[in-house]
């Protein structure tokens, strides 16, 4: 009885001591939390002499289970308009053995969310150099107060945000830091960047209004010891693939730190960097080695990224975009220069290498391209070509200026011209609204075979430059050369089979100077021309088109040498026009028109290896009379005509033509007027004629 | 002054040996350059061959090289040694590059890569070389090229407009176009 009596007694006392001690604490918390919301501005006062920085808090009070809490507390600047660091809710442990000691050794700080700004000011970096000068003011006893000892130390935070800049903003999240008092320093925190590119900025039309943003898991261990801090382990978890790296930031305490971080050699899934998966499409994977080095303001990254199988989508504007696949190579950057080192892709469905590409990141960025088209391009578009390259130099400023080369072999049959295009002064107008303006200066349009070089130098080009899908197009094209205009437009298109049509038409262009330079013929000497072009390069009759030369002179001397008329070197003419049309295999020329006053052709005939064709030609009987021999057979067959009709029967090959007089009233009445023996004699001569004119020739 | 026209009495008695030595020797190749003829007239041409062979061994220099050599070719082609023809016809084709039986040896080569040593790019050259000439037709269709050769051949070539028809003794041998 007596026993469990006592059990009550002392289970009663038990809790009257527990009730007991509940009561004086929270009487200690109140009487604590009120002396200390009495004594804040005391405390506000004292804590912005301890660490030199104004303070602001909203309240302050003391928690038993959570130590001391600070809601609403700020840093303020000198001038007091900006709070580099402002706190929502904190709460600090202290523990309480060292206190017994009068030492102030923070065991957890658990901080709800708070902002840091890290202020630029005159280029320099202002945060980590308040941050480095309080935690130094806290662990260092002054007149103002005690030594606060971080030994061991965990400080939680549920929500960081880091603002650099307005366009470099850090996101951090569950934040886990653990300090001891020798500097070691872990931190492992899920990390979030964003990066918003300056309005107007170059790449800002390449991102989406998030900019760059990308998810990452950050570990950092290390050692801060004076003024360096010794980076053990900077592990950067991308999805599945962690970049790992080692290095330093030394002058911590300053304006401007000093990184040197060096990552080993990472393999990373495009898949895993949201910002290029969102902004690019982007997908595949690559190698990267990655060494960061310099003050924080201006470091320089050495970059070297060796892609395998990649794929992006860049959206120029709207409807018109960039699509790379089957990317492989290597990309490197350094000191402010980007390098593309034989880096194989497929853009817009167009398989090509880059042998090089330099970009330099200079106020006004300037870059070199060469490249070159893989020879499965030609077989997989059933191509004519062997060799496709193109180079471009250039340079960024409000617009994309520079030159342009293009060398191409073209293979027509067994027959190979070196083709080459050169365009000077290119200027890509970049329009908010509405398609690229294109212009350029002078072109040169060089095509060589082993016997001759022919050119067409035109100039002042102006155009609308379209990308739509897998098309590029050149709208509202202009062009001035040869004293005329031309104007017309082109489309490339790599969608199923890469075409190419281009459309032009040209007006009041000077032969002279157009035959002289393009080698076309050297019988047609002078003249306005006017041309329709259309070339496809998937129809069968790839280029058509139509000429027409109006009052200019042409050389017949070819013609009347044969039959010993006077010379017509230079015979004027009123009209010539002609239709031509150039297959794989043939060059057509369908109804060749001359007007002279005394000369009226009309031909047309197939040419490809063989001439196959018909000329008519009417010669005036005046003309005719001036020929001894003629002048006899008009007396013999006693045809009386303006114009005598001649019929031939064109073949052969271009180099040696074929030709036969086709029976006509002319030549029927010679035939039956004359002996044999004439004829025969006729016929050498004439022969004769012929081999001397080939032999001239 | 004795002993210098003895001298020359030697050299011209020397001389005048010489002379009628070679013109012996000269009547001896003629004579045997005509019994090929008879030979091959006679349809014995293998004699011919052989005869003409050995007379050409003899006497490279002869004027009637060029249609030996012809012969030759010929023959070889009618016992089916094309190597031998062809190399034959080509130091033909190097030897006499303007003369007018040019045609036929084109033809003889031509034919020869075409049916027997397919050889496209020589076959093209020579197919380009038949129509290297430009030809004009006024009063009549075509031009004709004979040429009868030492075996008793005629050939014929026919260059119309359009193409070119060679024949042996009246036979198409091949036509080419361009």
């Amino acid at each position: 009885m007596m026993r469990s009596f006592l059990k009550f007694l002392l289970n009663r006392l038990s809790l009257l001591i527990f009730l007991l001690l509940l009561l004086a604490a929270t009487a200690f918390q109140i009487y604590f939390s009120r002396f200390l919301n009495k004594n804040k501005d005391a405390i506000v006062k004292s804590l912005s002499e301890r660490i030199g920085y104004k303070v602001n808090l909203n309240s302050i009070d003391f928690n038993l289970l959570n130590g001391l809490h600070i809601s609403d507390l700020s840093l303020y600047d000198e001038k007091g308009s900006q709070e580099p660091v402002s706190i929502k809710n904190c709460y600090i442990s202290l523990r309480v053995l060292p206190l017994v000691t009068k030492k102030l050794s923070v065991g957890k700080i658990k901080i709800d969310e708070c902002a840091l700004i890290q202020k630029e000011k005159k280029g320099d970096l202002r945060l980590n150099v308040i941050l480095s000068d309080i935690s130094y003011k806290f662990m260092h006893a002054s007149q103002s107060g005690p030594a606060i000892y971080f030994n061991n130390t965990h400080i939680f935070i549920k929500q960081a945000k880091l603002f650099f800049s307005d366009n470099l903003k850090l996101f951090l999240q569950d934040t886990g830091i653990l300090a001891d008092g020798s500097g070691k320093f872990s931190l492992k925190t899920d990390l979030r960047l964003v990066v918003k590119p300056a309005k107007g900025h170059l790449l800002s039309e390449y991102f989406s209004d998030n900019g760059i943003e990308q998810a990452l898991t950050c570990l950092i261990q290390g050692q801060m010891i004076d003024n360096v801090f010794n980076i053990s382990l900077l592990s950067l978890k991308l999805g599945e693939n962690n970049i790992v790296g080692t290095g330093k930031i030394i002058d911590l305490k300053t304006s401007t730190p000093s990184v040197d971080i060096t990552f080993i050699p990472s393999n990373i899934d495009f898949e895993d960097l949201r910002f290029l998966r969102e902004n690019f499409h982007a997908s595949g994977n690559l190698l990267m080695s990655l060494r960061v080095k310099g003050p924080v303001n201006r470091i320089s990254p050495y970059l070297d990224l060796n892609l395998e199988n990649c794929e992006f989508k860049i959206n120029l504007k709207t409807q018109q975009n960039l699509d790379f696949r089957g990317v492989w190579g290597n990309i490197a950057y350094k000191d402010d220069v980007l390098n593309f080192n034989h880096l194989k892709m497929r853009m817009n469905n167009f398989p090509f290498t880059v042998e090089q590409f330099k970009f330099v990141f200079t106020k006004e960025p300037e870059f070199i391209i060469r490249a070159s088209a893989q020879k499965d391009f030609f077989s997989l578009h059933n191509l004519p070509l062997e060799r496709l390259n193109i180079a471009v130099t250039g340079k960024i400023k409000e617009n994309i200026t520079g030159r342009l080369s293009l060398s191409l072999l073209y293979k027509r049959r067994d027959e190979k011209f070196d083709m080459g295009l050169e365009i000077h002064n290119i200027i890509f107008a970049s329009e908010k609204k509405g398609p690229c303006r294109f212009s350029a200066g002078k072109i040169e349009l060089i095509k060589k075979d082993p016997l001759k070089e022919q050119k067409l130098i035109l100039s002042d080009l102006k155009s609308d430059f379209i990308i739509k899908e897998q098309s590029i197009l050149l709208q509202n094209l202009s062009l001035n050369g040869y004293d005329g205009q031309i104007r017309g437009g082109l489309k490339l298109n790599f969608l199923d089979k890469a075409s190419l049509k281009l459309r032009l038409a040209g007006s009041g262009l000077d032969v002279k100077a157009l035959m002289e330079d393009t080698k076309l013929s050297d019988k047609i000497l002078s003249g306005k021309m006017d041309i329709v072009l259309n070339f496809d390069n998937l129809a069968k009759q790839f280029l058509r088109g139509t000429c027409y030369i109006r009052n200019g002179k042409i050389d017949l001397d070819y013609l009347t040498n044969i039959i010993q008329l006077p010379s017509l070197k230079d015979t004027d003419f009123n009209i010539m026009q002609a239709h031509f049309i150039i297959t794989k295999e043939l060059t057509m020329i369908r109804g060749l028109k001359l007007y002279s006053p005394d000369i009226k052709l009309n031909a047309y005939w197939n040419r490809y290896k063989i001439i196959n064709g018909i000329m008519n030609i009417k010669i005036s009987s005046r003309l005719l009379n001036e020929s001894m021999y003629f002048k006899k057979f008009l007396e013999i067959t006693g045809i009386n005509k303006p114009f005598i009709d001649f019929r031939f029967l064109l073949s052969g090959r271009p180099e040696a033509v074929r030709a036969m007089w086709v029976k006509g009233e002319f030549k029927e009445k010679i035939e039956e007027a004359l002996p044999p023996r004439i004829k025969k004699a006729i016929e050498n001569t004439l022969e004769a004629e012929v081999e001397n004119l080939q032999t001239k020739q | 002054m004795k002993l210098k026209s003895i001298n020359a009495g030697r050299a011209f008695l020397l001389i005048l040996f010489a002379s009628l030595n070679l013109s012996c020797l000269s009547t001896g190749a003629e004579r045997r350059y005509q019994e090929a003829i008879k030979e091959a007239e006679e349809g014995n041409t293998n004699v011919a061959f052989l005869i003409l062979k050995d007379y050409l061994n003899e006497f490279p220099q002869t004027p009637y090289g060029k249609d030996i050599r012809f012969a030759l070719a010929e023959h070889y082609i009618d016992m089916q040694a094309y190597r031998d023809a062809i190399k034959e016809l080509k130091s033909y084709l190097t030897d006499y590059p303007e003369d007018k039986t040019m045609v036929f040896v084109r033809a003889l080569i031509y034919k020869i890569l075409k049916e027997y040593q397919p050889d496209p790019e020589l076959i093209e050259s020579i197919e380009s070389l038949f129509f290297s000439k430009s030809i004009f037709l006024s009063f009549s269709s075509s031009k004709t090229y004979t040429y009868k050769s030492l075996l008793n051949n005629t050939y014929k070539a026919v260059d119309y407009i359009d193409r070119i028809t060679i024949l042996k003794n009246d036979e198409i041998l091949l036509e080419v176009s361009p």
